[in-house]
C-alpha cells in the first residue's frame, strides 16, 4: 500500500515503472526463437564450471608494471634538455629508442595459454563471457509446472518403451558428465590436494590466515 | 535473437542502477575513512573491546581484549577473557594471541590500508543514523566491494579521533561473520606500564634484487593477482625453525594476501630443501589447500621452491596466484 499510494505522487517512480512495463511488453512481443545448439553447450559448460569468470579475473587482476627509474631519469633530462621545438623529432627518436631498450616483461604461463585459447576459438569465448556475465533468473512457476508435466509424460513413455533405452541414456549421461569432469580439471603445473586437517600446515601459514580469520584458533 | 540479447543487456545495465537511493543514504564525497586511513596507529588510546565470530564453531568465538597505542606505531593487544570450557583452555588461547600478537594488530583489525586501492575497489555509503559506542557519538559508514563477491563492512567512526569503534563484517551471502566494538576508550591514556609488541619473528623490508643477488637464490613474484589486488609490502620474516622467507604483501584496500618464498637453497633435480625440512612439507610438486573459516592457504614445494599463500580469497584465485609465481 505505501508503494502504491508512493507511486502515485512521485513522477520519477511512475516514470520508471513505465519504462519497465514498456520493456517487459517488447520482450512479451518478440517471436521465440530457439537457441542454437553451439549455446547450449557453452551455457552447460559454464553452469559446470567458472571459466568465464576465471578468464574475466586473468584479464582484470595482472600486476601493473611500473616504469623503471632509469626511464624516469632519462625522460626528465631530454625534457629539460630540448627546450624548442626544433629538436622534438629527435626526442621522438630517443624516447623510442629507450622503450626499444626496455626489458621485455613475459607474461604469466597462464595468460598465455588463457589468450591463445581466446584467440584459437573467439566465438566460443564470446559466448562463454556473455552467459557467464547474464543474471540468473528464476523459472517462472509455469514453467516448471509444464517440465514436471513432461518429465512425468516422459517418465511414463521411458517406463513404457524399454528399460533398456533408458540404461543407455543413462550411460551415456553419466559418460559426458565423466568427461565434462576431466576437461574441467585446472591443468596446474602441480598436483593440488585439498586437506582434510590442518596439522599439515605450516605453522607461520596458521598463523597468518587465523589472524585474518580473526584470530581464533581452530 | 539479436535484437533479444540486446533487450536482456539493456535491462540488465538498468538494473546495476535503482532509480532513487534511499532517504539519507549516499556516497560520501569526501571519505572519512580516507582521512585518516588506520588511526589506530596515529591516535594514542587505550580501550576494551569485544570480538566475536559468529561463523566459528566451537571455543573462543567470542573473546575480549584490551588495546594500546601510543600514536607513534608502538601497540599492545592484552587478551583479557574468553567463553572457554576450562582454565587449560584460556592458557592455551592467551598464549596463542599474545605470540600472535602483531599478525593480529595489523591483519585482523578492520583498516584503509592502501588508500589508493581501497578508493578504487570498494564504495563508502552513509548510513542515515549514528550510534553510541564506549560512550562516544559515532558516524556509521557501509563500505562494500565494488567487484567479485559482495563483501560489506558496517563501521562506527568516531569523528573527532577518526578511531573505528565497532565494525561489522558481512560475507557474500551477507552473513555476519566478524564483528569488534570498543567497551571503554581514553584518549591519550597514561603509557608508563605498558609492556609494548616486540616484533619476534625478525620482520624488516628489504630490496628483493639485493636480497636475491645476496642469497644466490631466485624470488619469485607472482603475477596473476586476484582481481583487485596489489603489491603493498615486500618483507623478511623468520619462522620458529630458523628458516627464513620472503614475504610479499598485498592488498585491495582492506583485505590483505599473502605469498612467502622460503629463502633455501634447493635442489630443482629432486624438489628436495637443504634446511627448513619439517612435517609442515608435502611432496614435491603438490600444494596442499587448508580452508580456515573465511581465509584459505595454499603450501607445498613446486620445482624447487617452498611456497606459501594465504588470503580470503577463492581457492582457484590462490592456486592462480602460485602457479604464475613460477618461472
Amino acid at each position: 500500500m505505501a508503494v502504491s499510494a508512493h507511486l502515485d505522487e512521485c513522477a520519477a517512480c511512475q516514470q520508471w515503472v513505465a519504462t519497465r512495463e514498456r520493456l517487459g511488453s517488447a520482450l512479451g512481443a518478440l517471436t521465440r526463437l530457439t537457441a542454437p545448439a553451439a549455446l547450449e553447450q557453452a551455457v552447460a559448460r559454464e553452469l559446470g564450471g567458472d571459466r568465464a569468470a576465471r578468464l574475466g579475473r586473468a584479464l582484470q587482476s595482472l600486476v601493473r608494471r611500473g616504469a623503471p627509474p632509469v626511464l624516469d631519469e632519462r625522460v626528465s633530462a631530454w625534457i629539460g634538455r630540448v627546450a624548442d621545438a626544433e629538436v622534438s623529432e629527435q626526442r621522438h627518436e630517443q624516447q623510442a629508442g629507450a622503450l626499444r631498450a626496455l626489458d621485455v616483461q613475459r607474461a604469466p604461463d597462464v595468460l598465455e595459454r588463457l589468450l591463445r585459447e581466446e584467440l584459437e576459438h573467439p566465438e566460443q569465448q564470446q559466448v562463454e563471457r556473455f552467459t557467464g556475465s547474464l543474471p540468473r533468473l528464476p523459472a517462472p512457476a509455469a514453467l516448471a509446472e509444464r517440465l514436471s508435466t513432461s518429465v512425468r509424460r516422459r517418465a511414463l513413455v521411458r517406463l513404457l518403451a524399454g528399460p533398456l533405452a533408458a540404461l543407455t541414456a543413462a550411460s551415456l549421461i553419466v559418460w559426458i558428465a565423466l568427461r565434462t569432469g576431466v576437461d574441467e580439471r585446472r591443468p596446474y603445473r602441480f598436483q593440488v590436494v585439498h586437506a582434510t586437517t590442518l596439522e599439515p600446515l605450516d605453522p607461520t601459514a596458521r598463523a597468518l590466515a587465523e589472524s585474518l580469520g580473526g584470530g581464533v584458533p581452530r | 535473437m539479436r535484437v533479444l540479447l540486446v533487450l536482456a543487456l539493456l535491462a540488465a545495465c538498468e538494473r546495476v542502477a535503482p532509480p532513487a537511493a534511499p532517504a539519507g543514504q549516499g556516497l560520501v564525497a569526501g571519505n572519512p575513512l580516507l582521512a585518516r586511513p588506520d588511526a589506530r596507529q596515529a591516535v594514542a588510546h587505550r580501550g576494551t573491546r569485544r570480538l566475536e565470530f559468529p561463523a566459528v564453531a566451537g571455543a573462543a568465538s567470542s573473546y575480549r581484549e584490551r588495546i594500546t597505542t601510543d600514536g607513534q606505531g608502538g601497540f599492545a593487544l592484552e587478551p583479557l577473557d574468553a567463553h572457554l570450557a576450562s582454565a587449560g583452555e584460556w592458557v592455551e588461547f592467551e598464549l596463542v594471541q599474545r605470540v600472535r600478537e602483531g599478525f593480529l594488530f595489523r591483519y585482523r583489525d578492520f583498516a584503509v590500508r592502501d588508500p589508493e586501492r581501497f578508493a578504487r575497489n570498494w564504495s563508502t555509503s552513509t548510513l542515515p543514523r549514528t550510534e553510541v559506542v564506549a560512550g562516544r557519538d559515532c558516524a556509521l559508514y557501509r563500505v562494500e566491494r565494488r567487484q567479485g563477491e559482495p563483501r560489506a563492512f558496517e563501521l562506527a567512526l568516531e569523528p573527532e579521533s577518526g578511531l573505528i569503534l565497532a565494525s561489522r563484517e558481512y560475507d557474500a551471502g551477507g552473513r555476519l561473520v566478524a564483528e569488534m566494538r570498543y567497551e571503554t576508550l581514553q584518549l591519550a591514556p597514561d603509557l608508563s606500564a605498558v609492556a609494548w609488541h616486540q616484533s619476534g619473528n625478525l620482520e624488516r623490508p628489504v630490496d628483493v634484487p639485493a636480497l636475491a643477488t645476496e642469497l644466490g637464490v631466485r624470488c619469485l613474484e607472482p603475477r596473476l593477482l586476484p582481481a583487485g589486488y596489489g603489491p603493498f609490502e615486500v618483507a623478511t620474516v623468520q619462522d620458529d625453525e630458523g628458516t627464513t622467507w620472503l614475504k610479499r604483501t598485498y592488498s585491495d584496500g582492506i583485505e590483505t594476501l599473502f605469498f612467502l618464498q622460503a629463502l633455501e637453497r634447493a635442489s630443482r633435480s629432486t624438489g628436495a630443501a637443504s634446511a627448513g625440512a619439517g612435517v609442515q612439507d608435502v611432496e614435491a610438486g603438490k600444494v596442499m589447500v587448508f580452508e580456515l573459516g573465511s581465509a584459505r592457504a595454499v603450501q607445498g614445494r613446486v620445482e624447487g621452491f617452498r611456497i606459501l599463500a594465504v588470503g580470503k580469497v577463492g581457492e582457484t584465485e590462490l592456486l592462480d596466484l602460485v602457479e604464475s609465481a613460477l618461472p
